[in-house]
């Protein structure tokens, strides 16, 4: 065969290995954009799904409060999980330490079912012996997900706090810089690209849940998933389309902007 | 006033007339442990105002960490330090008017030079021109002026040591803690680097206490150094004190190349001791150190202290003199160094400066040579 044959081979492959990640969501969007209320037949070029879609309240509102769990979960993870990471990657050996590392990595393996389940019965409980919380609402569904997104901040903040050199801490503190200032001006702007990316990363795996959200919400506080699930069951409308057309377009475009920094920061920092 | 007079004549080396000067940094009994091991195991040193002292010795030896615990970073679990006078031993870092270049250099990534350079003097609250004008000074004075802007990773490895040196002396430190300054240079920047560390020294009059592994490093830049093994200091002294007159067999060993014979000390006179080497029939001749009449000892021999030449070319009258075979050379450009096997089995190391052309060998591999020194050449060391 000939090189040039190779190459076209190898093109090939390429395209085939693209088209079965890519091929499902180009025919979303295509069907977003479809005039007809039938699903599977063409009726035409036609953004009426989109419209609809803004005008129909229940979507809206949970879209809003998915992105309002979403922010307030990731930030309050990225601040819990720096903290555990930091004490993974820096406290040595402590006593306690494997067991520590095993109990913050748990959420990683366990199933979402199972965490959904026994926070739900947490919840109840609690609410029997000391009277909080009442019911359930965005207070559960937020402590359910700050619960499991702190787990992957810590392993993100952990990784990095063990790549950095111990020692330009150490010439902070040397230079006259107390504790709390080493730690603000040096460890944390180092830190930085690990918590961006931890936060993101909390937000996406919030803005993403569906099983446990299900089991810890309540009445009034269906997030979008929820909402998208509960819809789909009677059939997948057009307007869902377009809503996940959206929210492609926004992933592709926080995406974009992560992977933009991180190449500014690795030229410029 | 008469004692004053001779005082000011000559200038002094103070670790000469200990009771004439008051030392910089005082160690006493400094003992470290981890776990079980004992890292610094009872070390006591007296460093003086505008030294460059070495802390010399291989890894583990304990030296890194004795470094550390005068900057703060350990603390010892038993003994004083002292700087200027004011025990220091149990003051955090920042609060210690000493500042360390570390090994890594630990440059603050995300800071510019002049940032990383103001970091320190900004923690002092200086702010303004003052700030500037000493900035730019340190800059300046260890030619950084043109990468004020640059971040460290856009820096090569001699400009990443300099930033690392500017930084530490930017805020006049009453002691400069370097660990490995040079040790990550190449060979010819290391040379340059060594003699702008002994200018920084005599240009700003820091007092300097540098921690490194090689032996040569510590001959240029030290005024004295302390040759450590096993968290213990072997010996202190001038490079060429160490060199010349070791006290033990470890730091002559350890600085440069050393030929030991072993054998019984039979007679001392006039500061000359008699040695029986084992194995020899000739006793060989040597400056007695601290041995006695009847002890066991070594005869220390130094590569260049020993002549070489064909056999029966040694002159007449040369009390010390061995033969043997030439099992090795190596021709070195400005040295030739020779390994010869003696008659009884010691490989002797000599090197002979190439002062005229080599081209022609007189001695040559396989030769029977004459190998002679003068007894003044040679020191006696005790057995340990």
């Amino acid at each position: 065969m000939s090189r040039r044959g190779g190459k076209v081979a190898l093109l090939g492959l390429v395209t085939a290995g693209f088209a079965f990640l890519y091929l499902p969501l180009v025919v979303l969007v295509l069907f977003s954009f479809n005039g007809s209320k039938l699903v599977s037949v063409w009726g035409g070029w036609s953004t009426k799904w989109y419209l609809e879609l803004f005008s129909n309240e229940q979507i809206l509102n949970a879209a809003w409060l998915s992105l309002k769990i979403a922010m307030i979960n990731a930030t309050g993870a990225t601040l819990l999980g720096t903290m555990a990471g930091l004490v993974l990657a820096r406290f040595g050996r402590f006593g306690g330490r494997a067991l520590f590392t095993g109990l913050i990595a748990a959420p990683l393996v366990m199933p979402d079912v199972i965490i959904g389940i026994s926070l739900l019965l947490t919840f109840v409980s609690m609410e029997q012996f000391i009277g909080w919380p009442h019911g359930r609402g965005i207070d559960t569904i937020l402590i359910a997900h700050i619960t499991f997104s702190t787990a992957y901040v810590a392993i993100v903040v952990q990784s990095r706090a063990s790549g950095l050199d111990r020692s330009i801490e150490e010439a902070a503190l040397d230079l006259g810089a107390r504790p709390i200032t080493a730690f603000l001006l040096i460890t944390l702007p180092m830190l930085a690209p690990a918590l961006a990316s931890g936060w993101l990363l909390a937000f996406t795996l919030s803005l993403d849940d569906l099983v446990i959200a299900s089991f810890v919400s309540g009445p009034g506080s269906s997030t979008l998933p929820m909402v998208i699930f509960s819809k789909v069951r009677l059939g997948v409308t057009p307007e869902i389309n377009a809503l996940a057309t959206l929210l492609i377009g926004a992933v592709a475009l926080a995406a974009g902007a992560a992977t933009w920094i991180q190449i500014r920061r690795s030229t410029k920092a | 006033m008469s004692d004053q007079a001779t005082t000011d004549a000559y200038s002094e080396r103070p670790w000469e007339a200990p009771d004439r000067h008051e030392p910089v940094v005082r160690l006493r009994g400094i003992v470290k442990r981890f776990g079980s091991v004992e890292a610094v195991a009872g070390v006591d040193l007296d460093v003086y105002r505008g030294e460059i002292f070495c802390l010399l010795g291989g890894s583990g030896c304990g030296k890194t960490t004795l470094l550390r615990m005068l900057a703060g970073l350990e603390l010892p679990n038993a003994g004083s330090i002292e700087i200027d006078g004011e025990d220091v031993t149990a003051l955090p870092p920042y609060e210690r008017p000493v500042n360390m270049m570390f090994q890594s250099y630990a440059l603050f990534p995300h800071m510019s030079v002049s940032a990383n350079v103001a970091f320190g003097l900004k923690r002092d609250g200086i702010r303004g021109q003052e700030l500037e004008d000493r900035v730019s000074q340190a800059l300046a004075q260890l030619e950084l002026t043109d990468f004020a802007n640059r971040r460290p990773h856009q820096l090569s490895g001699g400009q990443r040591q300099r930033v690392a040196l500017a930084r530490a002396i930017v805020k006049r430190p009453k002691l400069l803690l370097l660990d490995e300054p040079l040790g990550a240079l190449d060979k010819r920047l290391r040379e340059n680097a060594q003699y702008q560390l002994i200018k920084l020294a005599d240009d700003t009059g820091i007092t300097m206490i540098v921690v490194t592994h090689d032996q040569e490093e510590a001959m240029v830049l030290s005024t004295r150094s302390a040759v450590m093994d096993k968290g213990s200091v072997r010996q202190v002294g001038t490079p060429t004190e160490l060199y010349e007159r070791p006290g033990s067999r470890f730091v002559g060993a350890f600085l440069g190349n050393i030929t030991l014979f072993d054998g019984t000390v039979a007679a001392i006179r006039d500061g000359i001791a008699e040695l029986k080497v084992d194995g020899l029939d000739t006793p060989l001749f040597a400056a007695a150190g601290q041995v006695a009449i009847g002890s066991r000892g070594a005869l220390a021999l130094r590569p260049e202290k020993v002549r070489i030449g064909r056999e029966g070319t040694a002159p007449e009258g040369q009390i010390n003199r061995l033969g043997g075979t030439v099992e090795g050379l190596a021709y070195l450009g400005d040295v030739t160094s020779y390994r010869v096997r003696t008659e009884h089995g010691v490989l002797v190391e000599v090197t002979r400066a190439n002062s005229e052309n080599a081209a022609k060998r007189d001695v040559d591999w396989d030769d029977r040579v004459d190998l002679w020194f003068e007894p003044e050449n040679a020191l006696l060391l005790g057995a340990d």
